[in-house]
């Protein structure tokens, strides 16, 4: 239980992955606010399974079960899943997920403090490459909170998500991510015109803007309260946003998104906050870190811009993590990684 | 000749969205068997890098000219590695003679090059895909920059993935395999880069 996050306090391990927990609040409140029961199952389900499989990979490697249910690293790595996950996805999804994360991304390499990878990216990522359909099934946002997922009562949900009714199709819809994805040849303020999700939005899509905004606020909190750093995040954002800006060409039809609109959208801020932060797959050292976030920040908007795939964090957090030794190797060499750990 | 966009494309499809090593599976062992000395890492993966690009040029000209002109292309796999082997005796000799860099490894890992799967898999490609020497030599290029990727990263990553943290039916082969396959994973969100 070492080493989880920058422990600058003399807090243990347990305790700084709880507060990086309460942190997930602001935007897991803003995700149900927007998107219904759904996200509050899917966080369940990723919690209940994630202890289940923490469980047996723990008897497999016949240490003792001196295992408290309440190991908040593994409840962590189970709630960052359950946040990324569509809601009123079919239950089997955040299980598969789960057992993914926490058997292989975390368990085949040692266990607590020795994964190379992010264990939630492992788990996503593996979800968005073998079931890409249910994977893009998000719950549409109505812009007057009359949305029919925002009015399904708790065991509706359920009933979703196990499998017996099946009156999933006619309540999702596209992410703003999707729909500049799908651009055909439209100026981007044609394009905010003809969408609602940005018509009646603030600044980047009714619903996103605020969870974005929750997530940002989670993550300011944990840089006052000295759990994370603020080099992977500066980077990180910092690389988006110019990116963002060099390619903007104020609206034509082949501009990617305004900077503001790619800070506040998709998984940008709990990217930026609450993945790229895990020390022990990231780079270690302020400036290692910093490198870690811009390779990050680059990627992101590289995949979606270019690739198949509307938000790559997934993808791009995990080929950092595979380059982040190489970055420890070439790029920090100097005092203050020791200084700033 | 070949415009900047055209180079700039063919680079970042070798090197990403159809690296060789983690979506084509082409060349994974010798991406995985790495050197007791892993300060002579880079310079393998220099190695490697130039021998994809000269001899996908090379053998993309040797096709077009000699084998088509002869009507002998049912022969190109035998030829292109008999021009692989000439490419990479001709980096040994200049590396020798020049005394770039003297270093025992390089002993075993020059024949190893010569059957890299990846250098054939470039050269193959090359025959049905490019149009010109040019694309066919930048093609060499960025598959060469996206081996180089994957064998200094996964040589960096050595540290995290050996040792007696890591369970014990998993050690050695195993893990490394697994690493490669989430790096597949990731490597898959290239996917669809036009």
């Amino acid at each position: 239980m070492t080493n989880f996050m920058l422990n600058t306090t003399d807090r243990t391990g347990d305790q700084i992955a709880l507060l990086v927990i309460l942190a997930c609040f602001p935007g897991f409140l803003a995700l149900s606010w927007h998107f219904g029961w759904g996200v509050s199952l899917n966080v369940f389900i990723c919690i209940f399974s994630s202890i289940v499989f923490e469980t047996i990979a723990l008897s497999l490697k016949e240490k003792s079960l001196n295992y408290c249910p309440l190991d908040f690293s593994t409840v962590l790595t189970a709630v960052l899943i359950g946040l990324s996950l569509p809601p009123l996805c079919p239950w089997w999804l955040p299980t598969i997920g789960c057992s993914v994360a926490i058997l292989i991304g975390k368990h085949a390499y040692g266990g607590q403090g020795a994964n190379p990878f992010n264990p939630a990216m492992v788990g996503y990522a593996t979800l968005l490459l073998c079931f890409p359909f249910s994977m893009s099934q998000w719950v549409a946002v109505d812009p007057t909170y009359s949305n029919e997922a925002q009015q399904l009562t708790l065991i509706d949900s359920i009933m979703i998500i196990i499998g017996n009714i099946q009156q999933f199709d006619g309540i999702t819809g596209a992410t703003p991510l999707e729909i500049f994805k799908q651009n055909n040849g439209l100026l981007v303020t044609q394009l905010y015109l003809e969408n609602e999700i940005f018509s009646k939005g603030g600044w980047a899509g009714v619903g996103w803007e605020w969870v974005n905004l929750g997530f940002l606020l989670g993550g300011l909190f944990l840089i006052i309260t000295k759990i994370i750093t603020w080099h992977a995040p500066s980077g990180m954002l910092g690389s988006i946003a110019i990116l963002s800006l060099v390619f903007w060409d104020s609206g034509s039809s082949a501009s990617l998104g305004s900077p503001i609109f790619h800070l506040f959208s998709g998984a940008t801020m709990i990217g930026a906050f609450f993945i790229i932060t895990d020390p022990v797959s990231s780079a270690t050292g302020a400036s290692g870190r910093v490198a870690f976030g811009i390779l990050v920040g680059v990627l992101v908007f590289f995949l979606r811009g270019w690739s198949d795939y509307p938000d790559g964090l997934a993808y791009a957090v995990l080929i950092a993590n595979f380059i982040a030794p190489t970055i420890d190797k070439y790029i920090v060499i100097n005092a203050d990684s020791d200084k700033n750990r | 000749m070949l415009t900047i966009e055209e180079f700039t494309y063919l680079v970042i499809v070798a090197s990403l969205s159809n690296n060789y090593v983690l979506v084509q599976t082409l060349g994974v062992s010798d991406s995985m068997r790495l050197p007791e000395d892993r300060e002579a890492v880079p310079t393998i993966a220099l190695i490697t890098t130039s021998v994809m690009t000269v001899s996908s040029g090379i053998n993309y000209c040797f096709e077009k000219i000699i084998l088509e002109s002869l009507q002998l292309v049912y022969l190109r796999t035998l030829f292109f590695m008999l021009l692989i082997t000439a490419v990479v005796s001709l980096h040994k000799f200049f590396i020798e003679k020049y005394n770039v860099c003297s270093n025992k490894i390089f002993d075993i890992f020059f024949p190893l090059l010569c059957v890299n799967s990846a250098v054939l898999g470039i050269a193959l490609q090359n025959s049905e895909n490019v149009m010109s020497v040019f694309q066919a030599t930048s093609h060499g290029l960025g598959a060469g920059i996206g081996f180089s990727i994957v064998l200094i990263s996964f040589a960096n990553l050595q540290h995290k993935i050996t040792g007696p943290h890591i369970p014990i039916h998993l050690q050695g082969g195993p893990i490394a395999l697994i690493t490669m396959g989430l790096m597949s994973v990731a490597f898959s969100g290239f996917r669809g880069i036009m």
